[in-house]
């Protein structure tokens, strides 16, 4: 039977709870591929971090599939006067309201605990759980024996969790480097101080330096979001953080109130919860105050052109740090070139 | 030149099964306009900097109000305006059923068009797809046998019109931010 069987009789005439329930579907297909696009945690059934394409197949099944169906089964009614266009509209709309909560439910229930189950297994990598004072993070160290390797503290976005830098600190671990994924998603732990956010990079800095396999000299801290303002500050107050990555820093407080932007670091739930003290905290932490003690270390800047810092930040940080190197990258979140970029720059300045 | 047109494309339909599927695809009530208020729904999310996304949520807020100023232009018109359907006089290769209203001006072209003219004030190459998507739309009404090319031509004019008319609708701008300012509280925007 062709999948455009226009010519059948079969099927209910009445086609507006099969619209319904086809437009509800598209609406979470275009979610996903959103998604998958723009790097949206809180949104994705597959998180966009470690398989971007496969969100993307997903949402053009969700998005196609079910309208063949729909042909396939109502084309009696689909030919035949239907509901007016404003009940379509309604009816849209009803699925597109339905569709959202649908989603972040979805995104929730599918990632949460997702991280240290899927885990990137890369040849020449070792990934170990180890325990700060703040709670666990995650290790990854060059497989290969020898060393003292150069070590690299990874910083998140407070109360996003580790996620958003596995993947750099996999990439780290692949160019010869130990690094440390500092996430802060303890139920103890929702809402740090910038005090605690600070104590947890200097408490990962201390444990790096104890290791025998580190070299103490060559230690390095690289943040993601408002992980990057932590890793500016850390950096300012350690002298023995040789060189300091920051992804899409915040840097003021221009983007303090990111709405759907913290659907990008983390899930609804974790995003409700931390979106009230989030101002506290980004106006607390101010590299910018503190980023004239960087000086003459290496700092290289990564802003992705749709997010990242305001350019007038970008501006005040140019002029404090006289070594610091600006990156412009598309966008965030599916960058593994600029990942492999980060670890090559860490690798030649530590 | 009208009917001339319209039997030119008209003609196109009944030859060959696969165009006549695609006319049927797109002719419909149900594809191009979900198609269409999908791409809304695309631009209210799409993009992480904060500034774009607020224009973007703004086009959207626009769109929904240009289309349903479209669709009221298109029931005053009626009012005073009547111009029978092309298969009630002339010999016509049907492939929809047909509708009673009147022909002039083609509404879902009105609706199409308003969608893809608003977004497009905003965000160019969103705005030319969708524009595609609407015109690809009135193509398919025409072969289709539902309506005369004029009738499209006059419906895209009603959806523009309306597009520019929602741009300086009194208090949409307010109405549009308050919504953004929901939708960030809920992180949804």
């Amino acid at each position: 039977m062709s999948l455009l069987n226009f010519g059948g009789q079969f099927g209910n005439p009445d086609v507006s709870p099969a619209y319904f329930l086809v437009a509800l579907a598209a609406c979470l297909g275009t979610l996903q591929l959103i998604a998958a696009r723009y790097g949206y945690v809180g949104l994705a059934w597959v998180s966009p971090r470690w398989q971007p394409w496969l969100g993307g197949l997903l949402g053009v099944a969700l998005v196609t599939l079910p309208w063949a169906w729909f042909f396939e089964r109502h084309s009696a009614g689909i030919f035949r006067p239907g509901p007016a266009g404003l009940e379509l509209m309604v009816m849209f709309g009803a699925a597109a309201l339905a569709s959202v909560p649908l989603t972040l439910l979805g995104a929730t229930l599918i990632q949460s605990g997702a991280a240290p189950r899927s885990l990137p297994r890369r040849d020449g990598v070792i990934a170990e759980l180890v325990t700060l004072p703040q709670g666990p993070a995650w290790l990854f160290r060059p497989a290969q024996a020898g060393g003292p390797f150069g070590a690299v503290c990874a910083v998140g976005t407070p109360g996003a969790g580790s996620e958003a830098v596995i993947p750099l600190a996999t990439a780290l671990a692949e160019a010869g480097l130990v690094a440390l994924a500092v996430g802060w998603n303890q139920e103890d732990a929702w809402r740090p101080s910038e005090a605690e956010a600070l104590q947890a990079a200097t408490s990962a800095a201390a444990f790096l330096r104890a290791r025998a396999d580190v070299d103490a000299l060559r230690l390095g801290a690289v943040g993601v979001g408002l992980g990057g303002d932590v890793a500016l500050q850390a950096a300012a107050a350690d002298l023995g953080i040789r060189a300091v990555v920051a992804v899409a820093p915040w840097l003021d407080l221009a983007n303090a109130a990111p709405g759907l932007s913290l659907l990008r670091d983390m899930t609804f739930p974790q995003a409700w919860r931390w979106q009230h003290t989030l101002r506290q905290t980004a106006r607390q932490l101010d590299p910018l105050a503190h980023a004239r003690r960087l000086d003459l270390r290496p700092v290289l800047l990564v802003a992705p052109e749709d997010s990242g810092p305001s350019e007038g930040a970008r501006r005040r940080l140019t002029a404090l740090c006289r070594r610091l190197t600006t990156w412009r990258v598309p966008r965030l979140g599916r960058e593994t070139q600029a990942t492999r970029q980060i670890a090559l720059w860490l690798t030649e300045n530590l | 030149m009208d009917l001339l047109l319209f039997r030119l494309l008209n003609d196109l339909a009944g030859h060959w099964p696969w165009l006549d599927d695609m006319v049927r695809f797109l002719v419909n009530d149900y594809v191009a306009p979900t198609a269409l208020s999908l791409a809304l729904l695309g631009l209210w999310f799409s993009g992480s900097e904060v500034y774009g996304r607020r224009r973007r949520q703004f086009a959207v807020v626009q769109a929904i109000a240009a289309v349903l100023l479209a669709n009221g232009i298109v029931k005053l018109l009626n009012l005073v305006l009547f111009r029978p359907r092309p298969f009630a006089d002339l010999d016509v290769t049907l492939l929809f059923y047909r509708p009673t209203d009147s022909t002039l001006p083609s509404n879902p072209a009105a609706v199409a068009f308003a969608f893809a003219a608003t977004v497009y004030l905003h965000e160019r190459t969103w705005g030319l797809w969708m524009g595609l998507v609407a015109a690809l739309f009135g193509l398919a009404r025409v072969i289709a046998g539902v309506h005369y090319p004029l009738d499209v031509v006059a419906g895209a004019g009603v959806g523009i019109l309306a597009a520019h008319l929602a741009q300086r609708l009194p208090g949409l701008g307010r109405l549009a931010r308050l919504v953004i300012y929901v939708g960030r509280r809920l992180l949804l925007a």
